[in-house]
């Protein structure tokens, strides 16, 4: 690939998942800032295995990959395993983007507080099915799992989700 | 209990979680500036970790021998050419553990042959040190006489005599030496390799704050010729890793 072509496709698929990404990351770690720097970090990968002109088949699932193991390592650093609660995110004073749009509502909290008791597989798998309308064969794929367990995973969750909302 | 198709709504509402547009977009602008990795000293992160602990290792190695006052002083003995010294000092170490082993007991009589064996094995080793040796060479050498002077000085402790003082000086001293070529070749080595990587960028299109950086390096490196501090030379290959790996200082 030459100069222009890597450019090319880095910002082409930079548009199309920067937005999944930084969902991804700040639903896991609940704050703007740390989200911002996970998808910066795990975009600069992306652009340097493409300038080292690496073949990638599926970005989203490369760009998830590094996500994943970019919140492990937040968390390994932060010396925690569970997700923080959304009230964490807004005490330390990050405001996200997004709250102008919606207002936080004590829906929108409940549901993000339910979605973080799940273990990190199921959240993820919850995250990418229902927010990036992703086929559960493509879950399965990412997590190295039957179609028919990843459709088992979230019926499940949905039941944990729902449960905790009452 | 809400609905399963509520549910999935209420789900779906996060949804409108989104970035900021200025941050995605000066991003995005960031990270497309930067130079492309190259394959090299500087492009594998772990090799360029390796390379830095290794002179770490030999710098404090370097130090530890030097700080020991018993150890200089004594002229070098002759050595042979075929160097076998690895294996010579790998048989040293062996009777030494053994003589330490027996110094616990009272078989005198086998102590007394295990201290001659020992003696004679160490002499060997002396005898069969190059002149020169190679990085990784010095590496394991200086590892091998570390783990002799340690049980030799417990021996020395549990038999309550001084043996083997001649040849372990020789040794020290010669390991000295290995050290401190070792250390002025690194030094050499690393600084050629920071002068290239400062060409390199000078040739690239840099961003402002890259720039900034790369002119932090040339600075340092220009300071570390004229002065020889080492915490320069340092300080610039620090501030080149960062560089290649996009993150400012």
């Amino acid at each position: 690939m030459n100069k222009e072509h890597i450019q090319s496709v880095f910002s082409s698929d930079y548009d199309q998942y920067i937005q999944s990404i930084y969902r991804f990351a700040y639903i896991k770690v609940n704050s703007q800032y740390t989200a911002e720097e996970i998808c910066s970090n795990v975009f600069t990968k992306y652009w340097q295995e493409l300038c080292k002109g690496s073949e990638i088949e599926n970005p989203r699932a490369f760009l998830y990959k590094l996500a994943r193991n970019a919140v492990i390592d937040f968390y390994r650093k932060r010396g925690r395993e569970a997700t923080a609660p959304i009230e964490a995110g807004l005490e330390l004073g990050t405001t996200p983007s997004f709250i102008p749009a919606i207002e936080v509502s004590s829906d929108l909290e409940q549901i993000k507080s339910a979605m973080c008791s799940l273990d990190q597989e199921a959240q993820n798998a919850v995250i990418w099915h229902f927010l990036d309308d992703m086929p559960t064969k493509e879950i399965a794929k990412i997590l190295g799992k039957s179609d028919g367990s990843v459709r088992t995973m979230i019926s499940r969750s949905l039941k944990d989700i729902r449960s905790k909302l009452v | 209990m809400i609905s399963e198709q509520e549910l999935e709504n209420r789900i779906r509402s996060l949804k409108a979680i989104e970035p900021r547009k200025e941050w995605a977009k000066s991003n995005k602008l960031f990270i497309m500036e930067s130079p492309a990795p190259r394959a090299g000293f500087f492009a594998v992160p772990k090799f360029s970790h390796a390379y830095v602990y290794s002179v770490l290792v030999i710098v404090i190695l370097a130090g530890i021998i030097m700080s020991n006052p018993g150890v200089f002083g004594s002229k070098l003995s002759p050595i042979v050419t075929n160097d076998q010294s690895l294996k010579y000092l790998e048989e040293a170490e062996q009777k030494i553990t053994k003589l330490s082993e027996l110094s616990k007991t009272s078989d005198h009589a086998e102590i007394s042959a295990a201290i001659n064996e020992s003696v004679a094995t160490l002499k060997q080793a002396v005898n069969s040190l190059p002149e020169k040796a190679d990085h990784k060479k010095v590496v394991a050498i200086a590892a091998k006489v570390n783990k002799i002077n340690q049980t030799l000085s417990e021996t020395r402790k549990q038999l309550g005599q001084e043996i083997a003082l001649e040849e372990q000086k020789v040794l020290a001293d010669k390991v000295a030496v290995y050290i401190e070529d070792d250390i002025a070749q690194t030094h050499k080595q690393l600084s050629d390799a920071v002068k290239n990587e400062i060409a390199l960028y000078e040739k690239m299109e840099l961003s402002e704050s890259q720039k900034q950086s790369l002119e932090q390096i040339k600075s340092d490196f220009s300071e570390y010729i004229k002065t020889r501090d080492v915490q320069l030379l340092q300080s610039a290959v620090e501030r080149l890793y960062f560089l290649s790996n996009n993150q400012n200082q």
